[in-house]
């Protein structure tokens, strides 16, 4: 470091004689103080930022080196001693204990437990090797060559109303006579598959569901409803049949703190 | 066994099948056949396994396979290489299939029927674009939904699956005990590498 004293040119500030302080890799004394201050060289709380503030302020106007290049560094310094004097003198609040095991217990739950990911990998293994030994299969299949097929020419031309009739027709039957569909056709689309539930539905059922648990446990909770690995549709029917079984004055759901798990409390006074 | 490799000659409804399976891309299903020939579906597979002694004892370029449940007649496995530099087509017409769509298809075929959120469950990674895929290739196909919340949808393997690994049914495949004591051989290099 290179400090330069020099002798005081406009008298006294406040009784502090004025002087210049030139260090190496810092573009002021502001400079200098910030890093002491962020180095813990200096403590923040005893430095008094409108002292300094008038200090330099005096200093710039009366050197006439005031660029806005110098002024710009100057409030950025400042304003990190204010920053750095306001976190020092706000008390931290302590977290109590509870808060900190409640913290310990979210992230243990966001990590998964060594168990569980050997569970997981021993669940997943037989099916890896099973993806080999159907490779294998395949590659001694692939060296099997059947006869392919040729293009076929269309069976209608464009058009050619009757004969996309007589295909919608026999489609038609087909469907007809398919036991199934015969029973509900509404419930079933044309390829056989149904139709899923709709969502206001899913959602009664649900609270048919949560209304026989909450008749047998006076108290659960979200966690227990949903299992290991709940589906995210399974999820939010099940949010929404909570919310809705809660405007019904049936249940009171309660969450203590963020993140925590929801608990489901029977309403005594429901009808 | 004996008996049907002594096998000289056709006899009539054998070389009707021969002809069939010829003709025949797909494997023939014995039913379909109960109503044309007039014989009982016994007496047909009968004809089949016949058939089939016949072209493994005659050493041809022809062989005769049971696959999805049907008969079927392709080329014997060690012409592959001459055929493939021959016909480009059939290089051409393999399916390639990822590790990840592999395991999808071995999750599938021991659990199903079996929902996406199933397999992804097994796997440890999201699956639906490699469920579209095996959709998309009929190697897999949609088996309804499954009852309660959400009512997810239901896959399970296809004849196409059976065809295109040589299977003649789901149940052809080793147990997962039986898989284990195979990867001790054959898979554990390649899942010591692949890790």
């Amino acid at each position: 470091m290179d400090l330069s004293q020099k002798e005081n040119k406009t008298g006294h500030i406040n009784g502090i004689n004025e002087f210049y302080v030139e260090v190496e890799g810092f573009s002021g004394p502001l400079d200098l103080l910030c890093s002491l201050i962020e180095s813990r060289e200096i403590d923040v709380k005893k430095i008094s930022v409108s002292t300094f503030v008038k200090i330099y302020s005096n200093f710039l106007y009366n050197t006439e080196r005031a660029s806005i290049s110098a002024i710009s560094d100057f409030i950025t310094a400042a304003a990190a001693i204010v920053l750095g004097k306001v976190t020092a003198l706000v008390p931290v609040r302590r977290k109590t204990e509870e808060e900190s095991e409640n913290e310990d217990d979210v992230e243990k739950e966001l990590l998964i437990s060594e168990e569980k990911l050997v569970e997981m990998l021993e669940r997943y293994r037989p099916y890896r090797y099973a993806s080999f030994y159907l490779e294998q299969l395949k590659g001694n299949s692939d060296l099997c060559v059947k006869r392919s097929l040729t293009e076929d020419t269309p069976l209608f031309d464009l058009g050619d109303l009757y004969g996309i009739a007589s295909i919608w027709w026999k489609y038609y039957e087909t469907l007809i006579n398919n036991g199934s569909s015969k029973n509900d056709p509404q419930m079933f689309r044309m390829d056989g598959i149904p139709f899923a539930i709709p969502e206001e539905k899913q959602v009664e059922n649900r609270m048919a569901e949560l209304e026989e648990i909450t008749e047998e446990h006076e108290e659960t909770d979200l966690r227990s409803i949903l299992g290991d690995s709940p589906d995210i549709s399974i999820l939010v029917v099940t949010l929404l049949a909570l919310l809705e079984m809660a405007r019904l004055g049936r249940i009171k759901v309660i969450q203590e703190r963020l993140f925590g798990n929801v608990r489901i409390v029977r309403n005594s006074n429901a009808e | 066994m004996s008996e049907l490799s002594e096998i000289a000659t056709l006899n009539e409804n054998q070389r009707v099948l021969e002809a069939i399976l010829f003709i025949s891309c797909d494997p023939v299903d014995v039913r379909d056949l109960v109503a044309l020939l007039g014989m009982r579906s016994q007496e047909i597979e009968k004809n089949f396994q016949s058939l089939q002694a016949f072209y493994a004892n005659c050493h041809h370029g022809l062989t005769i396979r049971k696959v999805a449940g049907g008969w079927q007649m392709t080329t014997v496995n060690d012409l592959a290489d001459i055929l493939e530099s021959y016909n480009d087509d059939i290089r051409r017409r393999k399916i390639r299939l990822s590790r990840a769509a592999l395991e999808c298809l071995a999750i599938t075929a021991y659990n199903q029927p079996v929902t996406r959120s199933e397999i992804e469950d097994i796997r440890g990674v999201r699956s639906e674009r490699v469920i579209d895929t095996l959709l998309s290739h009929g190697l897999l196909r949609i088996a309804g939904r499954a009852k309660g919340t959400g009512s997810p949808l239901l896959y399970r393997t296809t004849d196409k699956f059976l065809e295109l690994f040589g299977l003649n049914a789901v149940s052809d495949l080793p147990t997962m005990d039986e898989l284990e004591a195979l990867s001790g051989s054959d898979c554990n290099g390649r899942d010591g590498t692949e890790d």
